[in-house]
């Protein structure tokens, strides 16, 4: 294992990636929590490169979607699904029967930062484990990745330091971090910006668009400024469903239906 | 309206009354005890006590020998424990929540913690002793006190590990490891306090305990260090027994004292450790 490399060089994505024209493809999706229909019927998809931003208001359930793309939803027990979700070509529940490998392919930031009470270089790590790194090789990879999250120059002389003395924000690109470093094909991003500063939050935004040149990402934002800065498709949901979708410059012209135009100029949705 | 403010004041205080009086009256009762331990036993306590066998019965001499049955005997205890708690634990908290199997299980926990300890001395007895005819053994006797020290532990590891809020769970998936490595990477480091508690709370509680091992285990007099696992030992509350039964003798009441003062220190620094490991382990895991 090198470095990780995904903004040095091209990225080393295995061929099947390179044979598919779609990252994610959901046909006919709904999710339920118990009986309970959250997302109802959607068809998307999602190419192979590029950063799509999903927006709508609080509840339509934006979250359940992404956490439905690597899975990490499995873990709810009344969460489920039906319909075909398909990510990097394989679908997800009989083309990768063994989930890790998921997990490991489609990276994912959560809502709220959540670091594990050891160290910033163990959090940073603690995907990698099980392979086998030397010392200097590991040092690498925490340095690029902290780098990368533009993390680097806050923590630098604290890498042995306890990651939960971080602040909300710098906690928030820790976990970024350590999802870069696995070198996902896909990213999946909730709100990655909610708690942090405008600087960073830039530099983030900097950096999504730069990882979406190679990879790709799906990202929640409330903010619609920086759908606008950094996506080229976005997708608007609400309630469940999508009200329309769209690349950047379709979604934020004149063109847009009614209700996107409503949602983006005055962050209100009657639906 | 004043009148309003005026009870509510009225009632508040009463309560306030209540709890001071039953705060006073359970620190009361500890301190008395724990103070006229200390005052009777302390004259028996010397280098010589702690540091000689018993004699004469227990009227002269120490009770070396008693300490280190006691110590052996729940240490053992401790290492056999341990590693069953945390194993149970990890089978229910992994497999088992949901399941009838699993409630059957912490159900049987609770139950066998409420079980009084003489029941376990009498299935050592016929078990151990008679059927599978150990005769008197201290290694027999940790068993016994191990399974009783089971069901705190277990409870103690167990209830650690369902508080680790779940979200860490879901960050170590979302990081591709799997279930066996989520669990030695977050869900044991995360529950490292309980599984120190909850053994160190066991001990406390076994080490204090004369019912279950009396039959099975100890020998009154003419005990020293075993060389065998089937060999008696003498313990503390064993020992203090016997030293009761001869109460009208000034001496041997003298040094009855003076073995509870040990035992009870002994409990208390058991506890103090758990009550210490909770403070500092409980204070790595969180913010
Ligand atoms: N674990 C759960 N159990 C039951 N219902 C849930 C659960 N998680 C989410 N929901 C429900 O699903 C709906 C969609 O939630 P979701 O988190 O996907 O919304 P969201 O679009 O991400 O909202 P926000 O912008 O506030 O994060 C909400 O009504 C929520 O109450
Ligand atoms: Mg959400």
């Amino acid at each position: 294992m090198n470095i990780p490399n995904l903004l040095l060089v091209s990225s080393n994505q295995s061929s099947d990636v390179d044979v598919q024209s779609h990252s994610i493809r959901l046909d006919g999706f709904s999710a339920y929590y118990g009986k309970n229909c959250i997302v109802s019927d959607i068809n998307l998809k999602l190419p192979i490169k590029g950063v799509t931003c999903l927006v709508g208001p609080s509840g339509a359930g934006k979250s359940t979607i992404l956490r439905w793309l690597n899975r990490i939803n499995e873990e709810t027990e009344s969460a489920s699904f039906s319909g075909t979700v398909k990510v990097l070509g394989r679908d997800i529940m009989s083309g990768y029967p063994d989930v890790t490998e998921l997990r490991r392919r489609v990276g994912m930031v959560f809502q709220q930062p959540c670091v594990f009470p050891c160290s910033i270089y163990d959090n940073i790590l603690m995907g990698l484990r099980t392979q086998k790194l030397s010392k200097a090789q590991a040092r690498d990879i925490v340095e690029h990745g902290l780098k990368l999250a533009s993390l680097w120059d806050e923590v630098s002389n604290r890498l042995e330091g306890r990651a939960d003395s971080l602040s909300l924000g710098q906690q928030q690109r820790l976990c970024l971090a350590r999802a870069l470093v696995l070198e996902p094909d896909v990213l999946l991003l909730d709100e990655p910006t909610a708690s942090i500063d405008p600087i960073s939050s830039h530099a983030i935004e900097e950096l999504v668009i730069s990882l979406g040149r190679k990879i790709s990402i799906v990202m929640v934002t409330h903010n619609i400024g920086q759908a606008k800065r950094i996506s080229d498709h976005v997708v608007f949901l609400c309630d469940g469903k999508i009200v329309e979708q769209g690349t950047r410059a379709h979604m934020f012209s004149p063109r847009c239906s009614a209700k996107t135009k409503t949602y983006i100029t005055e962050d209100f949705c009657d639906c | 309206m004043c009148d309003r403010v005026n009870i509510r004041h009225t009632k508040e205080r009463c309560f306030a009354l209540v709890l001071r009086a039953s705060l006073l009256i359970c620190a009361g009762t500890l301190i008395f005890l724990l103070g006229s331990i200390f005052v009777k036993g302390i004259g028996a306590i010397s280098l010589q006590f702690l540091f000689m066998p018993a004699m004469e019965f227990g009227k002269s001499g120490g009770v070396f020998y008693q300490i280190l049955g006691s110590m052996l005997m729940v240490l053992v205890a401790a290492a056999l424990v341990v590693p069953l708690a945390i194993g149970t634990s990890l089978f229910q908290y992994a497999f088992n929540t949901r399941t009838s199997i699993g409630y059957l299980l912490e159900q049987s926990l609770y139950a066998l913690n409420a079980i009084p300890s003489i029941t376990y001395g009498i299935f050592g007895l016929i078990f151990f002793v008679n059927f599978l005819n150990t005769g008197i053994s201290w290694f027999v006797g940790s068993m016994i006190l191990a399974i009783m020290m089971l069901p705190t532990t277990t409870l103690s590891t167990y209830q650690a590990m369902v508080a680790i809020p779940k979200i860490y769970h879901e960050n170590a998936a979302a990081l591709g490891l799997s279930k066996s490595q989520i669990i030695w990477r977050v869900t044991l480091p995360q529950s490292f306090h309980g599984i120190v508690t909850g053994s160190l709370i066991g001990l406390a509680r076994a080490i204090g305990e004369t019912a279950p091992i009396m039959f099975i285990a100890t020998a009154f007099s003419g005990v020293s260090v075993p060389k065998s696992l089937v060999e008696p030992v003498s313990t503390l509350p064993t020992h203090i027994l016997e030293l009761a039964q001869q109460s009208t003798d000034p001496q041997a009441l003298q040094n009855a004292w003076g073995a509870s003062l040990i035992l009870v220190l002994l409990v208390s620094g058991f506890s103090l450790l758990a009550l210490f490991a909770r403070s500092r382990l409980t204070g790595r895991g969180q913010k």
